[in-house]
């Protein structure tokens, strides 16, 4: 008997079904496309059932081969991983059900099978626990995304998934140089075991291999001035691949930069510089946000910024802030996700991404504009939505000494939140308060798409109603994660076989 | 030490053609070079002068003797990974030509680049 709670089946089931699509496709072409949806049902339900092992034990661990760690590759999920790994399968499963009525071109089955593999490869990299693994999980991840990028085939997608291509491609030769000198360094890839070998070097010694994996990291995790892909590559991909895109793996990207960080590096000293990196981030994204006409792009500068914003509350290193960032995260997340796949019903239905030409369309789709507006309201961080209590608990974090710095990076954050609010209000005037063109018959989005979005919406909603379970989570994730050796004694003090 | 000079002439000189060069089939070649000279780095830290391969069942050989096999298996995963992407690159390129007619990364500029 199998037992359910293991990480490996993670990866394990969806990689199993991503392949049976390919065999099935020429038998079954009709009902493969409900096969990603049993595949994240599963995961899900994996995922849920590590919860209460996870709260006990704080980290559970997969071994391969029957080989302790050190040893062979191992799987481990902290409190922190759990987070993003449901996440994960949640939007992986909600997006498997957009999917059935929003995929129209052909190949449709090629589309299931790369979606279903580049979910899987956010939830590998999220749970492995060996740095090598971490470079595999991150080329299963941006392959599959370059291929789903240009799926449309048109100048723009072609264009844009070379472009992502040539820069991903570039990031990942440099995240595997920066985890061969690790292996140099230390003879061993686990993370864990890294982290305890690395404690005998200094500070500039640890530098090079770092900013290799920093560089690598940073370039799928769009930090400025490593995301020119980013702007062209969410527009250009189908509207479900953009949400999972913004939502997770911009996320799966900065959690493989923290996981390095803090747990293998070790690294407190390199913070201002991340703050740097975090504010300039956020302060691109959001500034480059105001100004476009295109709504698919410009949702994609505001990922933009809200990965700068959550950057920036890890990079304070301190308990407070990355519990404002893993909360940011679950918000950005979510409510990212629900934009991106109301816009593509929106753009099936009026048939452009000018904002300009949404005029009115909120009146007919009713549904549609109450989501967008509740994403909208709790992306910008307006209470009582989730968002609001995230940022609260990220200018906290920030306030904890008042000086001028803390207070000017402040000043930054809510300056930022504004300009947020107002192309977000922006958008929410045309649709509901213009009055519609001439001729314009627009009616609500398919009915499955729009329960995709209705599932995620309610969770929002649950989110925003009772914060506290949540809030106390990701403070517990926070604080194993500073104190790194529950982990690291959980990978490498593995009691039994 | 000549194989980490060699290395890491070879990353510069693909980046070198990804950041210079204008024709796609040559920032392809740019694309091939780095992955090729990181594979070189890789086998390159686990290999021992005049060492052989790591099999304990011929006798008279011991552990310092043999290279190490780790970063040999690593090598073959980055190959196989590093030649899908390159194919993969190759269709971008044959889309692209499609689509423009042309190699020349100055006129394919729909988007911003």
């Amino acid at each position: 008997m199998v037992k359910l709670a293991n990480p490996i089946l993670l990866v394990g089931i969806p990689l199993f079904f991503a392949f049976l699509i390919a065999v099935l496709a020429p038998l079954y072409k009709k009902s493969v496309k409900y096969m990603p949806i049993i595949a994240f049902g599963l995961n899900l339900t994996v995922a849920l059932s590590l919860i209460p092992e996870v709260l006990k034990k704080g980290v559970v661990i997969a071994t391969t081969a029957g080989i302790k760690p050190p040893f062979a590759i191992n799987m481990a999920v902290d409190r922190l991983g759990l987070f993003l790994a449901i996440i994960a399968s949640l939007l992986g499963f909600v997006v498997s059900i957009y999917n059935t009525v929003y995929i129209k071109d052909e190949p449709a089955e090629k589309f299931y099978m790369l979606f279903t593999l580049l979910v899987t490869g956010l939830t590998w990299m999220i749970i492995t626990g060996d740095m090598f693994n971490l470079f595999v999980a991150f080329e299963v991840t941006s392959i599959s995304a370059f291929g789903l990028v240009g799926f449309h085939r048109d100048k723009g997608a072609v264009e844009a998934g070379f472009k992502y291509l040539v820069l991903g491609s570039i990031g990942a030769s440099l995240l595997l140089i920066g985890v061969i000198m690790l292996y140099a360094a230390t003879g061993t890839l686990n993370m864990a075991d890294i982290a305890q070998k690395l404690l005998k070097f200094s500070f500039r010694q640890k530098l090079l291999p770092y900013v290799f994996i920093f560089t690598g990291l940073g370039i799928e995790g769009a930090l400025f001035p490593l995301n020119a892909w980013l702007p062209d590559a969410h527009p250009a991909a189908p509207s479900s691949v953009s949400a999972i895109l913004s939502g997770i793996m911009t996320t799966a990207a900065i959690y493989g930069i923290i996981r390095t960080t803090v747990t293998v590096f070790n690294y407190y000293q390199v913070v201002i510089f991340l703050i740097l990196f975090g504010l300039l981030t956020l302060i691109f994204g959001e500034t480059a946000a105001f100004f476009q006409k295109d709504i698919k792009r410009m949702l994609a500068y505001s990922t933009i910024g809200q990965t700068g914003l959550f950057f920036y509350a890890f990079s304070l290193g301190s308990v407070n802030g990355m519990k404002g960032a893993f909360m940011q995260m679950m918000n950005h997340s979510i409510a990212k996700a629900m934009l991106f796949l109301l816009v593509g019903g929106i753009i099936l239905r009026v048939g452009t991404r000018n904002i300009d030409d949404f005029a009115g369309i909120g009146r007919k789709m009713k549904i549609t504009a109450f989501f967008f507006a509740i994403a909208a309201f709790s992306l910008m961080g307006l209470p009582p939505f989730f968002g609001f209590w995230s940022k609260l608990q990220i200018i906290f974090a920030t306030l904890k000494g008042v000086n001028f710095y803390t207070v000017s990076f402040v000043i930054i954050v809510l300056f930022m939140s504004v300009i947020e609010g107002a192309y977000f209000f922006r958008v929410l005037q045309v649709m509901l308060f213009k009055e519609p063109k001439e001729g314009v018959e627009v009616k609500e989005a398919p009915g499955w798409m729009l329960t995709a979005v209705i599932i995620l919406g309610i969770i929002l909603i649950v989110m925003s109603v009772y914060p506290q379970p949540i809030m106390n989570y990701a403070g517990k994730a926070a604080s194993d994660l500073v104190s790194r050796n529950v982990y690291i004694n959980a990978v490498l003090h593995l009691g039994g076989l | 030490m000549i194989y980490y000079v060699g290395a890491f002439l070879l990353i510069g000189i693909g980046l070198y053609a990804i950041i210079i060069k204008k024709n796609l089939i040559k920032i392809l070649i740019g694309l091939d070079l780095i992955a090729s000279g990181t594979n070189l780095l890789i086998v390159s830290i686990g290999y021992v002068n005049g060492g052989t391969a790591p099999i304990f069942s011929r006798a008279g050989i011991t552990a310092k003797m043999m290279v190490d096999p780790v970063p040999q298996a690593l090598t073959l995963t980055a190959i196989v990974i590093g030649a899908s992407e390159l194919a993969l690159a190759a269709a971008f390129v044959v889309l692209l030509y499609r689509h423009y007619g042309t190699l020349d990364i100055k006129k394919i500029r729909s988007l911003k680049w």
